[in-house]
């Protein structure tokens, strides 16, 4: 029961106001005491009272006019501070006639003041607030957890962790009761007395299979971030078992399988969301921009599965602390390392292992992990001499987390990834020597400097110093050794970006809203590409070097390395409007400073939902999005040789417009299904005009762009399940998204390369017993969108060879009149995994078997035209598919 | 010879090899199937493909595009009644009547440089297709300087007669006129059998459109790097012949339009997309000055340096 503060109270007839201050908070005390201790005794009391029905004069006023008019016709006396009371709002109480207790309740919605009886007199007084405030753990390790529900049963109020574990409610005094909970752990329940602000840490236990605690925590969280709309969340355990291909498991594979989601080419990590390009998906991992995702050529991504903690995927409905990017945000966090005690596991692959350590450098204060994995399929291949190509991959994920003192936490976490081709050639014969050496390197490296300080209980404040870097070389060495002359060439050709960034933004939480707001500040430095060549050429006559003309030069070739500078800044604000609505409405500033030029946006972000029930809420979102940052590409999919580079005077910044529509309806406890329709629309977008090669060294990259628009619309739907054994879910894709360019297909819109139709995606998890899991995924697309030649003509060089001295060239050109005017076959397929658990005391033990592909599906990877004239009369279109059946086993030993 | 547009194609031959590497370690490799495709021919074109110079006249090859899905062996189609007329500044010169394969020629007439030509074609059963080209001003090669060596490679005696290689190195300089953007090529010819014969000329300047130079053999750049300089290159190219042979070499710079750069451009990003680059390339559209039709009529003028070799 609250202490109601009594200034004065009001009695027009009787003259009972009271105007000694001192005496009216010496009598508001001892009232507020006598209701707190007689409460029970009074409750008769109250119900007698507060259950008598009057009839008011009129149904709209001010809260003062019908605290008068009670007062004076009902004979009903207020004690209350007129300072502390909202005399002036008007409420319409709907109906006349009503027992006091219904006029009083609607006359106080939606403020804080709250009444109760003592005697015949009645107190109004103002709920007084305290903030619950604290971190949420895992118990096991320490580590801080992401988005776990904190809900207060009584009020109903809620709100979930940030990044970093922290939560803050403000909540009325009182008996609180308090419920944790995370997908996975058992819920924590405390109850506790709020009578002044406090801190809490809760330490969730994990691995707890109590479906309902699952279940339960999916719907608070539903109700909490109703206003979050076009966001995905994968769980380390999903993960875990989705199949694999070539013994890893790919976060950004796994992506494929959520609604809006559309892969590119087969076995590629670069995703299509919503109809975007793959370099309009902004990468995060701990917060950090990577610039190329994949290893391997896209085979794989660069994030390695044991080092991930969360990760989220945002489509639409971006909240307003996310820019720089058109289509959508993975935001990928990294385990913190085990506080508690020394753990790890060792994992080996079909064609790369891996290992994690993770512990407490101080128990309990400060934490370290570790994981590495490396592809070893260079150590198998012959070394002798030929044409023999070799590649590898290593990447590093390492993490340090510090506890300062109660109120700061300093993480250092750092990534390397680096992959390296390497092909010889060599031929030998009586008269000359001849070896020609081609490698290239490739890879990010990432660090970053988090502190995290807890201003108050209020306010959260997380400082970032960050440094990104992708880089690639290639180096091509020949060497031809002959009788009488000698040629040595060396070829070095890189390219990369490199940023430094700071970052200070804070989580601020008061009553109701949750604010959050901030800076970002970085320093790009674009290198377009530098090559430096070698040349040595000579004639040896009687044992004397003579230099041919072109023998001995030394050139250097460069785009112009580019520096810029970009400025963020945001606020957000995420709040509830009465019970049902929840709103999450933000600004996002940015400004990009490059040649002298000043490239600014401002960027309107609004999300919301309504709950029309406990079980349907109605969603809606705006966001408009800025980059300033292009990929250069021709594959879109995550070559090495993809090359960033910013906006100039003459390639302006993109945009998006992103409208998204949707709903979610909760069967039950196990079955949710989402429903989101959107239309993105982009502008001032690029292609590359056709005949062109980015890959020169000239500064002419810039004037070989062509600007244009997009648009792309679609509607999902996600049904999924999460029962006791069986979990998963059902998603179907519509899409429809083009481009277009005034240079490109006579400036006709046309299909884009990745649109897909119609994709169908099946997810099922089954856990047969504690040992023994499988898990299943199909999915079905509609075919990629390719460019199908329908006439073609004989060249110049066919007919005369003009100064074309190579004979190899084509005599005939294809007509390519309409881009990607025909569709590859329909893409199909189904993977499993079957897993099996051994736990031991000291040992836990994991064989994974894996099938890629089951039912050998042919999906073609790619269609081209054969030009040989073996079968006349007709031509042959040849389809290449990349992969058919591939099983694949690994070995997870965890200690 | 190492080139260095070997960087280009470099990452695309090693994303072919990852398939490769791939596919060896899973118990079932990539995997292809054939299809045959009927596309039906009615979308017919007239087909412009020749050269104009103020040296040599005008030539000019007419044929008509077919449905892709045919082979090679049916898919030269001359037309050899079409109407060829020629004008030039909108003047009709002359309505040229065919030779043979489609081939028509005006060679009495000489071009000149800056003048507009405009090439109208029209043939039964299929739509009129013309082109408009520009001859550009030659742009004379200022500074020339030759140099031969003999390689030793791949010699070999026939009939006791030695054949071997020689490797030319031609320094050459001009200066491109600011004034307009400029366009060139660089031809390489050697004298035998009463004509002459194309080589293959290489640099190693990086400032010239080296991919060109690596697809499909031809140099050609553009003058975005030099504009309005005095600007010095070096070439080379090789040829192989017995003791005593006798012949002529003639190093030609070309000053061509704008749309036959284009093509060359284009035309060797679509050979290497259709040969190197399956897998990851857009394919490119070959660039045509034909309106209606497809093909290109290219404009050139010359200026040439000559010089007699004896093996």
């Amino acid at each position: 029961m609250a202490v109601a503060a009594l200034n004065s109270t009001y009695d027009p007839r009787k003259s009972r106001c009271i105007h000694h201050r001192r005496n009216a908070r010496i009598l508001t005390l001892i009232l507020s005491l006598l209701v707190f201790l007689t409460h029970d005794v009074t409750g008769q009391l109250d119900n007698n009272l507060l259950s008598r029905k009057i009839h008011l004069s009129q149904t709209r006023g001010t809260i003062q006019f019908f605290l008068e008019e009670m007062t004076s016709d009902h004979q009903l006396y207020f004690s209350y501070d007129p300072g502390k009371i909202p005399l002036d709002k008007k409420v319409n109480l709907l109906l006349a006639d009503q027992n006091i207790e219904q006029i009083l309740n609607r006359l106080f919605t939606d403020t804080d003041v709250r009444f109760s009886v003592f005697d015949d007199l009645i107190i109004l007084s103002r709920i007084l607030k305290y903030t619950v405030s604290g971190f949420i753990e895992d118990d096991e390790t320490g580590e801080r957890m992401i988005g776990a529900t904190i809900m207060e049963t009584n009020s109903g109020m809620g709100t979930v962790s940030n990044n970093y574990g922290f939560f803050s409610l403000t909540i009325p005094e009182g008996i609180i009761v308090l419920d944790v909970s995370f997908v996975g752990y058992a819920i924590e329940r405390k109850s506790i007395a709020l009578n002044k602000d406090t801190t809490i840490v809760y330490k969730l236990v994990p691995g707890v299979e109590l479906d309902e605690v699952v279940v339960t925590s999916g719907n608070l969280e539903e109700q909490l971030e109703s206003s979050r709309v076009s966001t995905n969340r994968i769980s380390l355990k999903s993960l875990e078992q989705m199949p694999m291909l070539l013994g890893e498991v790919d976060i950004m594979k796994m992506m494929e399988y959520l609604p809006g989601v559309q892969f590119g080419t087969e076995a590629s990590s670069g995703i299509v969301v919503r109809g975007g390009n793959p370099e309009q998906n902004l990468i995060l991992l701990d917060g950090v921009p990577i610039y190329n995702s994949n290893h391997a050529f896209g085979l794989f991504s660069v994030f390695n599965s044991d080092a991930i903690k969360n990760l989220s995927l945002i489509k639409g409905g971006f909240p307003a602390r996310y820019g720089g990017r058109l289509s959508s945000v993975i935001d990928v966090r990294m385990k913190e390392g085990n506080m508690k005690g020394l753990h790890g596991n060792v994992t080996i692959g079909t064609v790369a292992s891996k290992f994690t350590f993770e512990g407490p450098l101080v128990k309990e204060r400060s934490s370290f992990l570790i994981t590495a994995r490396r592809t070893y399929i260079d150590l198998f291949t012959p070394k002798k001499d030929g044409d023999i190509p070799s590649f590898f991959f290593y990447d590093i994920n390492a993490k340090v987390n510090q506890k300062l003192i109660n109120k700061d936490r300093l993480f250092l976490s750092f990534y390397t990834g680096h992959d390296r081709f390497q092909e010889k050639e060599t031929y030998k014969d009586f008269s000359i020597q001849d070896m020609e050496t081609n490698s290239a390197e490739w890879g990010n490296r990432t660090f970053l400097m988090r502190w995290n300080h807890l201003f108050s209980k209020k306010l959260f404040s997380n400082f970032s110093f960050i440094y990104s870097k992708y880089g690639l070389g290639i180096d091509l060495e020949e060497k031809e050794i002959a009788r009488y002359q000698n040629f040595h060439a060396i070829s070095k050709y890189n390219s990369g970006i490199n940023d430094i960034s700071v970052k200070l933004d804070f989580d601020y939480y008061p009553t109701i809203h949750k604010i959050k707001f901030g800076l970002e500040y970085f320093h790009h430095t674009f290198n377009p590409g530098r090559l430096e060549k070698t040349t040595e050429e000579y004639v040896i006559d009687n044992g004397m070097r003579y230099y041919t003309p072109t023998g001995n030069i030394d050139e250097v070739s460069r785009n112009d390395i580019v520096y810029a500078k970009e400025f963020r800044a945001f606020l957000e604000d995420d709040f509830a409007i009465g019970n049902n609505w929840v709103t999450n409405i933000g600004l996002h500033y940015s400004g990009f400073l490059v040649d002298g030029k000043y490239y600014t946006s401002i960027e309107p972000r609004v999300s919301t939902g309504y709950s029309f029930s406990d079980k349907l809420v109605l969603k809606g979102a705006f966001s408009r999005m800025a980059q300033y940052l292009h990929l250069m590409t021709h594959s879109g999919m995550g070559l090495p040789t993809d090359l960033w580079l910013p906006v100039t005077s003459t390639i302006k910044p993109q945009f998006s417009n992103q409208v998204t529509l949707g709903l979610d309806y909760r069967f039950n406890d196990t079955y949710k299904l989402n429903f989101e329709s959107y239309y993105k629309f982009l502008d001032q977008i690029y292609a590359y005009r056709e005949g062109v090669d980015y890959l020169s060294a000239d500064n002419s990259w810039q004037h070989n762009i062509e600007l244009g628009v997009g648009k792309s619309l679609g509607m999902e739907l996600m049904l999924s399940r999460n029962g006791n054994n069986l979990d998963g879910w059902i998603t179907y894709t519509y899409s429809k998204s083009d481009r277009k360019f005034n240079e490109v297909n006579n400036g006709k819109p046309f299909p884009y390369k990745y649109d897909r139709t119609h994709q169908l995606n099946t997810v099922a998890n089954y856990k047969i017993n504690p040992k023994l899991s499988v898990s299943a995924t199909w999915i079905y697309a509609t075919g990629m969108a390719y460019t199908l030649s329908t006439q073609k003509y004989i060249s110049l060089f066919g007919l005369y060879d003009w100064n074309v001295a190579s004979g190899d060239q084509t005599d005939y050109i294809d007509v390519l009149e309409e881009r990607n005017n025909a569709r590859m076959p329909d893409y199909h397929r189904m993977d499993i995994s079957v897993s099996y658990y051994k736990v031991r005391k000291r040992l836990d033990t994991t064989w994974s078997l894996s099938v890629y592909n089951l039912y050998n599906r042919f999906n073609p990877y790619l269609i081209y035209w054969d030009n040989d004239p073996s079968d006349d009369g007709k031509r042959k279109q040849k389809h290449v598919a990349l992969f058919s059946v591939i099983p694949s086993l690994s070995l997870r030993i965890d200690f | 010879m190492m080139n260095i547009s070997s960087k280009y194609k470099f990452p695309l031959k090693a994303c072919s090899h990852l398939a490769l590497i791939i596919g060896f370690i899973t118990i079932s490799p990539s995997c292809e199937e054939t299809k045959f495709v009927d596309i039906t021919d009615d979308q017919n074109k007239l087909v412009l493909n020749g050269i104009m110079s103020p040296d040599f006249g005008l030539w000019i090859n007419v044929s008509q595009s077919v449905s892709t899905s045919r082979t090679e062996n049916y898919s030269f189609v001359p037309v050899t009644n079409a109407v060829v007329d020629y004008y030039e500044n909108n003047d009709l010169i002359s309505s040229i009547v065919e030779n043979d394969l489609g081939n028509y020629y005006q060679t009495e007439y000489k071009p000149g440089t800056n003048n507009t030509y405009e090439i109208r074609v029209n043939a039964p059963g299929l739509p009129e297709a013309h082109a408009t080209v520009i001859i550009p001003d030659p742009v004379e090669i200022s500074g020339f300087h030759m140099a031969s060596v003999v390689t030793g490679r791949n010699n070999y005696y026939h009939n006791d007669t030695l054949h071997y290689e020689v490797e030319f190195f031609a320094d050459l300089s001009f200066a491109d006129p600011g004034s307009s953007s400029n366009y060139y090529m660089l031809g390489a010819y050697y004298w035998e059998n009463g004509a002459y014969h194309p080589l293959e000329a290489e640099t190693e300047d990086i400032n010239m459109n080296i991919h060109i130079q690596d697809a499909i053999g031809v140099l050609s750049w553009d003058d975005s790097q030099i504009n309005g300089q005095a600007y010095e290159f070096s070439v080379k190219f090789r040829l192989h012949r017995y003791e005593g042979f006798q012949t002529r070499v003639r190093i030609v710079l070309y000053s061509i339009s704008r749309d036959y750069h284009l093509y060359l451009k284009s035309f060797s990003q679509n050979f290497t997309v259709l040969n190197d680059a399956t897998f990851f390339f857009e394919p490119v559209e070959v660039s045509t000055n034909i309106v209606g039709g497809w093909g290109i009529i290219s404009a050139v003028s010359s200026s040439t340096r000559s010089f007699d070799y004896t093996f």
